[in-house]
This record gives C-alpha cells, sequence and structure tokens, in this order.
C-alpha cells in the first residue's frame, strides 16, 4: 500500500538578524563587505513515510525542531526546501497561504498542545466544532447539528455541555472540545502535538484511551509528537527520534526502546524513571549545541555525546540501517 | 439581558454609570423638545437671574434660559464625541489589527506614525488642526478623531500581537478560515472588551476635547449652545458673583464625562465571555 504522507528531505532555514532588507543592502554599500546573515537551521533533511492508519512517535527535547516540522506538515507553514506527499500529492508545492482552500485542508488536522489556549473563548463547544465543517464542507442548518452531535458524542461530549463557552468546561472537556473539532472534518492524518501534557494526570490516560479507539474506528493515521516516552510507546506503532533539527532514529517503537541504536536515544530511555536501557544508563550534561549556523560536516551530538569520538567532529554521520525499517545517524551505532 | 441584569447586581457602579449614560442620551433625544424656553431667545428685561422655579438654572447677560441651553447642548457635544470616537474606532481597530498581525515594516511604519502623533501635546494639535482646517464642527470632528486615533491602534495592535499565535487562531486557519475571515471574525470578536473600555474612556475624553476647544474659541461658535461656549462666557461672570453661568455647564459636562469613564467597566463585564457564567 501506498504511504499516506511521504516527506523527503525536509528543511526549514530561518535567517536572523540584519534587521530589514533595505538596512542590510545599505551596510552592504556603505561597507562594501557582504555581511554574514545568521541561519538558523529549525529543520534540516527530514525524510519519513506514515503509513495508513499507522501512528508515528515523534520525541525529542524543546528546541529540537519538533514544532517547525509539525506546521509545515500540516501547511501552516511553507518549507525552505523538501517535498511533502499526500496521498501521492505533492501538497508542499500550495503555498501554505492558500492551502486553506484546497480538499486536502480537511484531511490534515491538529490537536494542539494547550487545550484551553486553543478554543476560541467567545466561541461555545458547538460553535468550534461546527466551524471546520461550515467552512471546510460547507455544511449548514440541520445536516449540520448532526454531524456537530455526532462528532460530539464519539469523542464522549455529553450534549449539555455543546452550549458552554471554554471557561464554563473542565480541562478534559476541553480537550474532547479540540479532538471533536480536529476529526470532524474527517481527516486521514491527525498530528497531536502533546495533547495531554497541559491536562491532570488523570485525565491524561483517559484522553489517551479516547485518541486510541478513535484511530481505530475511524482509520486515521497519527502522528504523535510527545515527550513522554512511555505514551508513545504504548500508543505508537513507529518513532522517530529528533535531535536538533535532524533525525536521529528511525524505528518500529518496540526496537527503539529495546535496541536503541542512536547514544541520545539511549540517553533519553534511561531518563523515563524504572528504566533499566541495555547497555547502563547514560546521562547527558550541558545543552544542545546552537542550531544557528550548524557544522555541516559534524555530528549534531558530538560534544555532548557520550561515545563521541575525533571522526564525530570532522564527519556527519551516514545513515546507518540497524534491521527492517530501523535506522539511526551514528558512526557507533550497534548493529 | 439576563446576562445585563446580572452585570447590573453584580456592581451597583454600573448602575449609577447606565443610568447617567441613559440620562445623557435621553437628553441628546429629546432636549430641544423637553427645554421649557427657546435656547436662542434673549430677553434682556430678565438677564443675569439667579435660578429659580421659573429659570432653574438661572438666566445668562441676554437673558437666556441656561436650563434650556444646558439641555439643548447635549445633543451637539455628544454628536461630536460619538462621531469622533466612532471615526478613530474603526479607523483604529483595522489599522491597529492589521500592524499587530502581519507585523513587519506595516507594523513599524504604523508605530512611528503614532508615535509621531503622541508626540505632540494632543490639545494643541487639535487646536492646530482646526486652526488650520478651518472652524467648523466637522473639523472639530476630525481633529478629535485625529488625537484619539493612537490609543484605538496601540490597543488592537498589542492586543492582537499576544493572540496571533494562539491555538484558536492557528486552529481558524485549519478550519480553512482566510486572513481576512480569520481577523474579522476570530481576532477581532476577542479584542472588543477592552476596545470598548477604551471607547467609553475616549467619549468622556472626546467630549472635553471639544468643549475645550469651544472654549478657547475655535469651533463651534455663539449663540449656538454648547457647554464649552457657555463655560467660556460664564466664567467673565464669576467675579461678579453671577456663579449660574458656569457652574451649570461646566456640571453637565463633569458628568457627562464621569458617566462615560464609569461605563467602561461595566461594557468590559457585560461584553466579555469570561464574566459569563
Amino acid at each position: 500500500m501506498a504511504p499516506l504522507l511521504e516527506v523527503e528531505h525536509l528543511t526549514k532555514i530561518y535567517s536572523l538578524g540584519g534587521g530589514t532588507k533595505a538596512g542590510r543592502w545599505l551596510k552592504q554599500r556603505l561597507t562594501n563587505t557582504v555581511p554574514h546573515q545568521p541561519r538558523l537551521h529549525a529543520v534540516d533533511d527530514v525524510s519519513f513515510t506514515i503509513e495508513p492508519g499507522e501512528s508515528l512517535g515523534l520525541v525529542g527535547e524543546s528546541g529540537c525542531g519538533k514544532s517547525t516540522l509539525v506546521t509545515m506538515l500540516v501547511r501552516l507553514s511553507d518549507p525552505t526546501a523538501g517535498v511533502i506527499r499526500f496521498e501521492g500529492r505533492d501538497i508542499s508545492a500550495i503555498p501554505a497561504k492558500r492551502f486553506g482552500r484546497t480538499a486536502d485542508r480537511g484531511r490534515i488536522q491538529v490537536v494542539f498542545q494547550d487545550p484551553h489556549e486553543s478554543l476560541n473563548p467567545r466561541h461555545t463547544a458547538f460553535d468550534v466544532i461546527a466551524e471546520p465543517l461550515r467552512r471546510l464542507q460547507a455544511m449548514n442548518g440541520k445536516a449540520l447539528e448532526a454531524k456537530v452531535r455526532e462528532t460530539a458524542e464519539r469523542v464522549g461530549l455529553p450534549d449539555t455541555l455543546l452550549g458552554r463557552f471554554p471557561h464554563q468546561l473542565s480541562g478534559g472537556q476541553k480537550a474532547r472540545v479540540n479532538i471533536a473539532r480536529a476529526i470532524a472534518p474527517e481527516p486521514r492524518l491527525l498530528v497531536l502535538d502533546e495533547p495531554t501534557s497541559a491536562l491532570d494526570v488523570s485525565v491524561q490516560a483517559v484522553i489517551l484511551k479516547l485518541l486510541d479507539r478513535l484511530r481505530r474506528e475511524l482509520g486515521m493515521s497519527y502522528l504523535f509528537v510527545s515527550h513522554d516516552l512511555n505514551v508513545v510507546r504504548l500508543l505508537c506503532d513507529r518513532v522517530m527520534v529528533m535531535y536538533l533539527g535532524r533525525v536521529a532514529e528511525l524505528g518500529p517503537a518496540h526496537d527503539v526502546f529495546t535496541e536503541p541504536g542512536h547514544p541520545y536515544t539511549r540517553a533519553l530511555i534511561s531518563a523515563i524513571p524504572g528504566a533499566a536501557p541495555p547497555g547502563g544508563p547514560v546521562r547527558l550534561e550541558g545543552d544542545p549545541k546552537s542550531p544557528i549556523d550548524p557544522d555541516p560536516n559534524a555530528c549534531r551530538f558530538h560534544g555532548r555525546c557520550p561515545i563521541g569520538k575525533e571522526l564525530c567532529a570532522g564527519t556527519a554521520p551516514p545513515w546507518v540501517p540497524l534491521g527492517p525499517a530501523h535506522g539511526t545517524a551514528c558512526h557507533f551505532a550497534r548493529r | 439581558m439576563q446576562h445585563f441584569l446580572y452585570v447590573l447586581r453584580e456592581n451597583p457602579i454600573t448602575v449609577i454609570a447606565f443610568s447617567l449614560f441613559a440620562l445623557i442620551v435621553f437628553a441628546a433625544l429629546f432636549g430641544p423638545l423637553l427645554a421649557p424656553y427657546d435656547p436662542l431667545a434673549s430677553n434682556p428685561a430678565r438677564a443675569l437671574q439667579p435660578p429659580s422655579w421659573d429659570h432653574w438654572f438661572g438666566t445668562d447677560q441676554l437673558g437666556r434660559d441656561v436650563f434650556s441651553r444646558v439641555l439643548v447642548a447635549t445633543r451637539l457635544d455628544l454628536t461630536i464625541a460619538v462621531a469622533a470616537v466612532t471615526i478613530s474606532f474603526a479607523i483604529g481597530s483595522v489599522v491597529g489589527t492589521l500592524a499587530g498581525y502581519y507585523g513587519g515594516l506595516l507594523d513599524q511604519a504604523v508605530g512611528r506614525v503614532t508615535d509621531t502623533i503622541m508626540a505632540f501635546p494632543l490639545f494643541v494639535l487639535a487646536m492646530g488642526i482646526v486652526a488650520a482646517m478651518g472652524n467648523t464642527v466637522e473639523n472639530i470632528v476630525y481633529a478629535t478623531a485625529i488625537i484619539n486615533l493612537p490609543f484605538y491602534i496601540r490597543v488592537a495592535r498589542a492586543e492582537v500581537s499576544v493572540r496571533r499565535h494562539a491555538g484558536f487562531v492557528e486552529a481558524a486557519r485549519l478550519a480553512g478560515n482566510s486572513d481576512a475571515r480569520l481577523l474579522a471574525m476570530h481576532l477581532f470578536p476577542n479584542i472588543l472588551p477592552p476596545m470598548m473600555v477604551q471607547v467609553s474612556l475616549n467619549m468622556g475624553w472626546a467630549i472635553l476635547n471639544a468643549a475645550g476647544l469651544s472654549f478657547i474659541g475655535l469651533g463651534v461658535r455663539p449663540p449656538t449652545p454648547e457647554w464649552g461656549i457657555m463655560v467660556a462666557e460664564g466664567a467673565t461672570f464669576i467675579i461678579s458673583g453671577e456663579w449660574w453661568l458656569a457652574l451649570f455647564p461646566g456640571a453637565a459636562l463633569m458628568l457627562a464625562v464621569f458617566a462615560f469613564n464609569l461605563l467602561g467597566d461595566g461594557l468590559r463585564d457585560l461584553i466579555d465571555p469570561r464574566r459569563r457564567t
């Protein structure tokens, strides 16, 4: 079967500083030098696929490019380079500004991190769920109402709460409204951006169960962004580990957790309370290198890596296959 | 409606503000019908009479009834203020929203223009505009609108720029909203509460500004009844003991400004959905 989503060499680079274009031009003229413009590599040459009905976990620390990758995938921002193919169609060719008018808009949806902030304070739960249906599928009247009620029921939101404003709902109820809003236009790919991190622990489990059930019922694919590795392990078929804008490791969830190939993945697994990673615990110190103008000929993890050698400082690691569908970017990956 | 009554019960000051506001609007609508005397008819025989049952606020140097003049002036003063505030609100919210949402060069340009307007002493700027453009009521409206503009632009810009990356804005975009729709239907309604407070505070200020311009002889001209002119004309009689000429229009002016200032809080409570329980 053809993959639902194919991402090839996706890159997002932000040009930093230097003020306005006119200011840079003036400086260049006055000093007769080409000013160096620092470039922030937020996402650097990322490739992966998501199969229909599959759940892919995306993990990595804050600032590793997860959010940038997500906003590009869901077509809220434009990539600097690379291709995103959805059901075989190149959707990265359509500018983000115009993507809202295409038929694919409803087929890729997102559940955002903060359930409260993601709801318009002036809209009732009904309005929130109805909005994508009105805009994307031109529904109205009885059909719209029936569809909203059906969607609310699917996510376990009582009918009586539909008339309420966000501030009158609990955290769990707000999370359900957000999920209902995202699944209302019947997406094929649902991106979950840390959907439970802002919720109470007791509610988290309930929402995660709901998400797992919805995926099976509706046959959606998930891209599950999280830094809770236990959750990823439970809900995801495959896991992608990102470090400083690059893919560090990608493979089936079970393999990645039991036989991590990349030292960073091992460090992440070591950080799970009560975990006993193969090969002993790995502790990281310090902060990641700067994503601004990274050395293209060095491993991004070098300097923080427990096994880093001279080779890592001078040569970027190749992609090392570790098994079927499992690979890592490390010179010293255990095969 | 139920919510309106709830807000009134919650805060007694809001009751006072809304009653005063209702009174002012009523006077503006029906003042000319209710005035016991013609506000322009002079009667030298009854000049400078102190307040009495016949003339509640006394009469002025030409024998005109001060009460009738104060009452009739409400419409003019309120019209100037409402027109000026409407113009600044309309332009300010559009420009401020766009600057806050798109940022960049537009934001910088808008910021510099508002800074430039703010750099002038605003009343002096209004004087200059009226003096340069001509001494008419419309020009008072435009001058008042221009000097109020920066406040609306700044409030709208600030409120939009803190929300432009909020989850609900991204969610609206995912629902297929265009930028224009997103700004008008999702962002703008959310910045209304602080904007309404600004409108109310500004309304009092606009009345004061219009009266101030008339007081120094710009804009509305005698014998038109207008609070600022009446205070200006009455001021010369205070020394000789005829206090009622300046006091009553001054009190009307103060009451109107007071009412609009109090109204701001009440309006915010009414419009903010978070106060709805």
